[in-house]
């Protein structure tokens, strides 16, 4: 056989070698291509046909999860009214599903999962019941313990729907993961399980966090009840700015008024974007006794920190800096800067606002035209 | 059997809400998008009209209004699914004639009460 | 004579062959970046949940630029969609651009429009504005309308929109594209999640032509079963997710489609807007905001996002078809000349060193190239200078490359997560991948050319008119 393949390749090579240069590179490359072609279309037929089959056996596996589940255990309006002896039944039967073949093992523990994410009370507690009943958490401990960072991910977000307690060992090694996305997912699991320390990643995690993520983990503290909150003004000093930006935006989200003073100090970092959060908080927590700190921080920022300046000046409202925002307002060069004034000034209640109005008489068309698009 | 109309995108939970429905003596239809949800109002008086703010092709706001213009419908109470938490929102939608809302993820025992609740209350306005 | 007819000879066999030799390398290089950034992408995004995005108030808000001329077929329910998208913090600004039927009168009747005083910014010079719009009714306060006179080009429609725009990153597209539901929610994300600043992103585009539309609202995807429309969409399927998707990796892509485009406003301002004198305005402003920030300092990215978000309806005659490549090639010949500066200047980086140049010499050269080469094949054959098992191995090389570079991107597109509902849908586009290089690119390649004459002899062309057939099927 070899020696015919040996003949073969030398009778390719014979063939070809009476060939110019240019078509024998031509013919070497079109062979390839073919080849590839071929092995290209079994390809799209190939995954077309498996992930057809997968979608039929996916969509009867659910199908045949949820007939059982409303027809037998979703009968009982919480787990104590499930009559042991019934509850081993449905048990049963489920795990003759789950162990059908693999498609319905996952699928399973994914139907489960969904519906523990997407329905609350009592259900909850028969939904986690029947999950670990039915041993389904190896599903999820496989994925925490992949070498894939997305399965990290995805396990430690079913950890949190199933508020699976025996997982937490795992993710507590998880939060020291190369990967940031994983680390923010297990930081969000122990926030949203309420353990003890979940908050000293804001003091622990040394890499610059994204948007995407402060905005993740800012979800997952406001939207636990009932949570431990800490005085997040112990947070405002570390080197992460990411993270001082995160507790600056909590503090506002919890009105932790006692966190104003540090607020004001952190007024003279020399980090624009922080000192542009730290004036939008302050006007958030409508802070009435730091006007006087923002006028005079005014003439030093950047036109968007005016901006931000002249906006909560309006949010806080005491009416103490309304000259001042008029004032900036008629000298304003720049619209955005224009347009913050005019916000400012609106935002002021009624009375105080109108008596400003009627004496802007003597303006510039400009600023009328802004005035007028306010009203 | 009291008719209920439900304006949702998510699949999965609503079958299992639907057993739930219907075993409380609710008779229940099932729009995916404010377009088809459209269409169904046009012939068919409902008891209760349950919406998800965030539907496509027409949104969530905008078939509420249309809703309540509807001839068949405009009686019909409506109540709001939402997994926003905006407190403008809320207050604006119920501001717009809306009877309750609900947010996701939500308890099914008490979407369960509420439809009770303000389908026996509609049918005692009637 | 001799010497002459030998270099010509020579540069047509040698130089042109490997040329093309090199196009292919450069192609098998895209499809190998690209493959590895989908997988990225479809790793980062499979299981993200977008709820914390939904409630946040943290998230930037994003303004929607959807410039209208005689659109009266598809206006009501193109806004409709556009109102509908997910997101919890986007204005829709319709711009008029000037339309002689009753797209206006539609829209005030529709969505109890009335004129507002709205004060905007004239931060780029555009047609005069003859009005602005706002809804009486509060469930449409998020939609404007600007009234304007007509700017004879998209880019000064866009312009005005972006005057009057309030929120930092604006999202271009056009009236009579269907959105994704979510695609707001996606395009942002590399917005904030990258740590780097990103200027723009883009997504994939598909022809709607035959897929099921209801009132604007998409139903059931399908391939389209007309001819020219169904070439297109395996262009795009080509285009976009092989070629963009590679340059997005290496910070090197230079086009953002005007049917889907999102970005920064702070940045599309400085750099002056879109150009409304370029027939390839969306580019341009690619190739211009990429100038500036290198001219600034400042470090960026453009990111493509390996989803079909955008569903539009594609020329299905020849006549259009025909306006829009030679527009297309025009509008690419003017970026390329305009910003000339770039070509292989060290200054702009991966931009000067390598996508300009490769646009030169693989997007703008190749049809002149091509076209040179298949004259002087048709001569060695015609002359006998060509046997007929070379002309057919010559033959065989360069379609065979073509269908395999296509039958690759409509098998990564499954992979990818575009599930046509019908087998019969994958199984026509590679038909049509088969049957593309004869019956479909020599259209292609002659109106590239005609886009180059056009540009070489400074021939207007004008925009001309999409016939639409609309979406109330």
């Amino acid at each position: 056989m070899i020696l015919n393949a040996l003949s073969s390749d030398t009778l390719c090579a014979s063939l070809f070698s009476n060939y110019p240069e240019i078509i024998r590179v031509a013919a070497f490359v079109a062979s390839f291509t073919f080849i590839l072609i071929i092995l290209t279309l079994i390809g799209i037929f190939y995954h077309r046909v498996k992930h057809g089959k997968m979608v039929r056996l996916s969509t009867l596996a659910e199908g045949e999860i949820i007939e059982e589940l409303n027809d037998h255990l979703f009968l009982f309006d919480s787990v104590t009214d499930i009559p042991e002896a019934d509850m081993n039944a449905i048990v049963d039967k489920l795990t003759v599903l789950k162990n059908k073949n693999d498609v319905f093992g996952q699928s399973m523990a994914d139907v489960l999962i969904h519906l523990q994410t997407n329905l609350t009370g009592s259900f909850d507690n028969i939904i986690s019941s029947t999950f670990s009943r039915l041993k389904l958490r190896k599903f999820t401990l496989n994925r925490l313990r992949s070498s894939f960072w997305f399965l990290r991910t995805k396990g430690l977000n079913e950890v949190h729907e199933m508020q699976d307690g025996h997982a937490l060992p795992v993710v507590y090694e998880l939060v020291n993961d190369r990967n940031p996305d994983v680390r923010v997912a297990a930081y969000t699991v122990l926030i949203k399980m309420k353990t003890r320390y979940c908050f000293d990643f804001l003091s622990n995690e040394k890499e610059e966090l994204s948007e995407w993520h402060l905005i993740v983990l800012g979800d997952a503290v406001t939207a636990t009840e009932n949570a431990d909150i800490p005085d997040f003004k112990n947070y405002l000093t570390g080197t992460n700015k990411s993270l001082i930006i995160l507790s600056v935006r909590l503090i506002v989200a919890y009105l932790q008024f006692n966190a104003i003073p540090k607020l004001l100090l952190m007024l003279d970092n020399e980090d624009e974007q922080l000192r542009n959060q730290i004036i939008i908080a302050l006007g958030k927590l409508a802070a009435g006794n730091v006007e006087e700190r923002l006028i005079g921080k005014y003439d030093e920022e950047t036109d968007r920190n005016k901006s931000a300046i002249l906006f909560s000046l309006g949010q806080i409202g005491s009416g103490k800096s309304l000259n001042f925002i008029v004032e900036k307002f008629l000298e304003a060069g720049d619209f955005a800067i224009m347009k913050s004034a005019a916000s400012a000034i609106f935002a002021h209640p009624g009375d105080l606002k109108d008596q400003i109005l009627q004496s802007l008489t003597t303006v510039r068309e400009d600023h009328l035209a802004m005035l007028r698009s306010f009203s | 059997m009291k008719k209920v109309l439900i304006v949702d995108v998510e699949s999965l939970v609503n079958r299992f809400l639907e057993a739930r429905l219907k075993r409380e003596g609710f008779s229940v239809v099932f729009a995916t998008d404010g377009q088809q949800a459209l269409i169904l109002i046009q012939d068919q008086k409902y008891d209760l009209i349950l919406v998800d703010l965030m539907i496509p092709n027409v949104a969530g706001r905008e078939l509420i209004m249309e809703i309540q213009r509807n001839p068949l419908n405009s009686q019909t109470p409506i109540m709001v699914l939402t997994s926003l938490s905006s407190d403008e929102l809320i207050v604006d939608v119920l501001a717009s004639g809306v009877k309750d809302y609900i947010m996701k993820p939500f308890s099914v025992n008490v979407i369960v009460a509420k439809l009770k609740q303000l389908t026996e209350l509609s049918m005692d306005i009637n | 004579m001799e010497n002459i007819g030998g270099w010509i000879a020579f540069i047509f066999e040698y130089a042109i062959f490997y040329y093309g030799i090199c196009l292919m390398l450069s192609y098998l290089i895209l499809v190998f970046f690209s493959i590895i950034e989908i997988n990225k992408y479809n790793h980062r995004n499979r299981f993200i949940n977008y709820s914390p995005l939904l409630n946040s108030e943290y998230i930037p808000g994003i303004s929607i630029i959807a410039p209208a001329f005689n659109e009266a077929l598809t206006i009501i329910n193109g806004v409709h969609t556009l109102l509908s998208l997910s997101y919890p913090k986007f204005e829709v600004i319709v711009i008029n651009d000037g339309s002689t039927d009753d797209s206006l009168q539609q829209l005030i009747a529709e969505y109890d429009l009335v004129e507002s005083n709205f004060f905007y910014d004239i931060a780029i010079q555009t047609h005069p504005i003859k009005a602005i719009y706002k809804s009486s009714n509060p469930v449409y306060s998020k939609l404007t309308v600007v009234d304007k006179e007509n700017g004879k080009s998209k880019a000064d429609a866009c312009n005005a929109g972006i005057n009057v725009s309030s929120y930092p990153l604006f999202l271009g597209t056009d009236i009579d594209c269907i959105l994704h539901k979510e695609t707001l929610l996606k395009m942002v994300k590399p917005f904030i999640e990258e740590k780097t600043r990103v200027i723009a992103a883009g997504a994939v585009i598909r022809a709607s032509n035959s897929c099921e539309v209801d009132n604007g609202y998409l139903k059931k995807i399908h391939v389209s079963s007309q001819y020219l429309p169904l070439f297109q969409e395996l262009e795009y399927i080509r285009a976009f997710l092989l070629g963009r998707m590679a340059w997005s990796k290496i910070n090197g892509l230079m086009l953002v489609s005007g049917a889907i485009g999102l970005f920064d406003k702070e940045i599309a301002l400085s750099a002056g807007g879109y150009d409304n004198t370029s027939l390839g305005e969306d580019m341009e402003l690619i190739a211009r905001m990429r100038i500036w920030m290198h001219d600034n300092d400042q470090k960026y990215l453009v990111k493509y996002i390996p989803e079909s978000l955008c569903w539009t309806e594609v020329p299905s005659t020849i006549k259009i078809l025909a306006r829009q490549r030679t527009r297309w090639t025009q509008g690419l010949a003017q970026t390329l000349w305009i910003h000339k500066v770039a070509f292989l200047n060290s200054k702009y980086k991966i931009f000067g060193l390598l996508t300009y140049p490769y646009w030169i010499f693989f997007e703008w050269m190749a049809p002149l190239i091509e076209a040179g080469g298949i004259i002087y094949y048709i001569y060695l054959i015609s002359t006998g200078q060509l046997t007929l098992e070379y002309a057919i191995i010559l033959f065989i090389f360069v379609y065979s490359f073509s269908v395999m570079i296509t039958l690759i991107a409509i098998l990564w597109d499954d992979l990818a997560g575009m599930k046509y509902s019908r087998k019969r849908d994958v199984l026509k586009l590679c038909l049509a991948a088969i049957v593309e290089p004869i019956a479909y690119h020599p259209l292609v390649l002659f109106y590239s050319l005609r886009g180059n004459w056009f540009f070489f002899t400074r021939r207007k062309l004008a925009w001309g008119v999409m016939t639409r057939i609309g979406f109330k099927k």
